[in-house]
């Protein structure tokens, strides 16, 4: 089945929003856990790790806020273009749309790799927002496909 | 990017009508009243009644796909923040699995072998932030309790580099903790349910456990010492 564009845009709204929530989150236990454990499965799959990694913060600002902000500007841009807004500056809400998607999939790509690879273990609420931004970088591809 | 339905009033009869509506109203309703209908609307008026047109349209086939997205997005947002995959671990009323693990000194304990006095079992990593900030802590309760209570902080390995019983000993004398330290098998930790560190289990005379503080003692001191002191009750 074909999805209009309007649909697409409604898919993204939705997996901004819980990208958004997720955020939210993650910055919330940032500041509260204070050290307390929280979003553990077992020792790889430990949020807790993953927070006490030199790497859940940049300058003091902890990089879920980062996710946070992006999933809110995504937000935003599909709220303004299923209200019929078009363009924002210069570029379509679809391009500015696939601009922050893009961006987002590649920060989540390189602290999921800092994750495997440097902290050996994975925050799965982290891994499910960079999956949120994987379908969203899907859907505004389409998006995109379907003006030109 | 006003999401107010733009609408004007009618210059014959004073009625609010949408915009895009304005000139079939006129032009039904008050055929004989001789307004101009060129200068009805407006042509930035216009342009924003377009705008409002060109919305982008939701099918019911999208919803219905939408709902189902949402649906299982929100199911497995629900089934990760809720972990009922995680394991239980060691709780209050459980045994303290018994264990033996290397000291950082040398030679070997047994945790039973703590048995007939209240012991304070503290999972920790030398080099967990938390543990460093809660060291002073348990040395201050160390040094109301060490006479009736036995202490053992065994190290998790969680983060940084691996920690060998000389870390662990730079450590003891870097924070005045003078206790037994030992690194245990990876085992012990996943047997008592441990994803975080510091991590602390409050044991009686007998091993079972009377109290768990997850992280940071939310009171310090008085947190160790009323846990402490319900297991010298026991």
């Amino acid at each position: 089945m074909a999805l209009a564009r309007g649909d697409l845009l409604l898919l993204v709204t939705v997996l901004a929003a819980v990208g958004t929530a997720d955020a939210a989150y993650l910055t919330y236990e940032w500041y509260a856990a204070a050290g307390a454990s929280w979003c553990d499965v077992s020792e790889y799959f430990s949020c807790t790790k993953v927070r006490e990694s030199p790497w859940s913060a940049v300058g003091g600002i902890p990089t879920a806020t980062v996710g946070l902000v992006g999933f809110l500007v995504l937000l935003g841009l599909t709220v303004l273009a299923l209200r019929g807004v078009d363009s924002v500056w210069r570029w379509s809400t679809d391009r500015w749309i696939l601009m922050f998607a893009a961006t987002g999939a590649l920060i989540g790509l390189g602290l999921t790799l800092i994750e495997v690879l440097v902290i050996h273990a994975v925050c799965i609420l982290c891994a499910f927002g960079f999956a949120l931004d994987l379908g969203i970088l899907a859907l505004a591809v389409l998006l995109l496909r379907r003006v030109e | 990017m006003d999401g107010a339905v733009p609408s004007k009033k009618c210059p014959a009869c004073g009625v609010s009508v949408k915009l895009e509506n304005l000139e079939k109203h006129v032009r039904n309703q008050h055929p004989h009243e001789g307004v101009d209908l060129a200068s009805l609307v407006t042509r930035e008026e216009r342009r924003v009644a377009q705008r409002r047109q060109a919305r982008p349209v939701v099918t019911r086939g999208g919803l219905k796909v939408v709902a189902v997205v949402a649906a299982i997005v929100l199911v497995v947002f629900a089934v990760v923040l809720l972990n009922p995959f995680r394991g239980t671990g060691v709780n209050i009323g459980d045994v303290a699995p018994d264990f033996s693990a290397e000291m950082s000194t040398s030679g070997s304990i047994t945790l039973s072998s703590y048995r007939g006095q209240p012991t304070l079992l503290e999972f920790m990593d030398v080099d967990c932030e938390y543990c460093v900030r809660e060291a002073p802590i348990l040395a201050a309760v160390y040094g109301n309790y060490s006479a009736r209570v036995h202490f053992l902080s065994v190290d998790a390995n969680f983060v940084g580099s691996p920690d060998t019983p000389s870390r662990i000993q730079d450590f003891k004398t870097t924070h005045g903790t003078p206790w037994v330290y030992a690194i245990p098998d990876p085992k012990v930790v996943s047997d008592y349910g441990v994803t975080g560190t510091p991590t602390t289990f409050i044991l009686d005379r007998n091993g079972v456990v009377v109290d768990v503080i997850r992280g940071l003692a939310p009171n310090g001191v008085s947190t160790y010492a009323s846990a402490l002191d319900k297991a010298l009750r026991v």
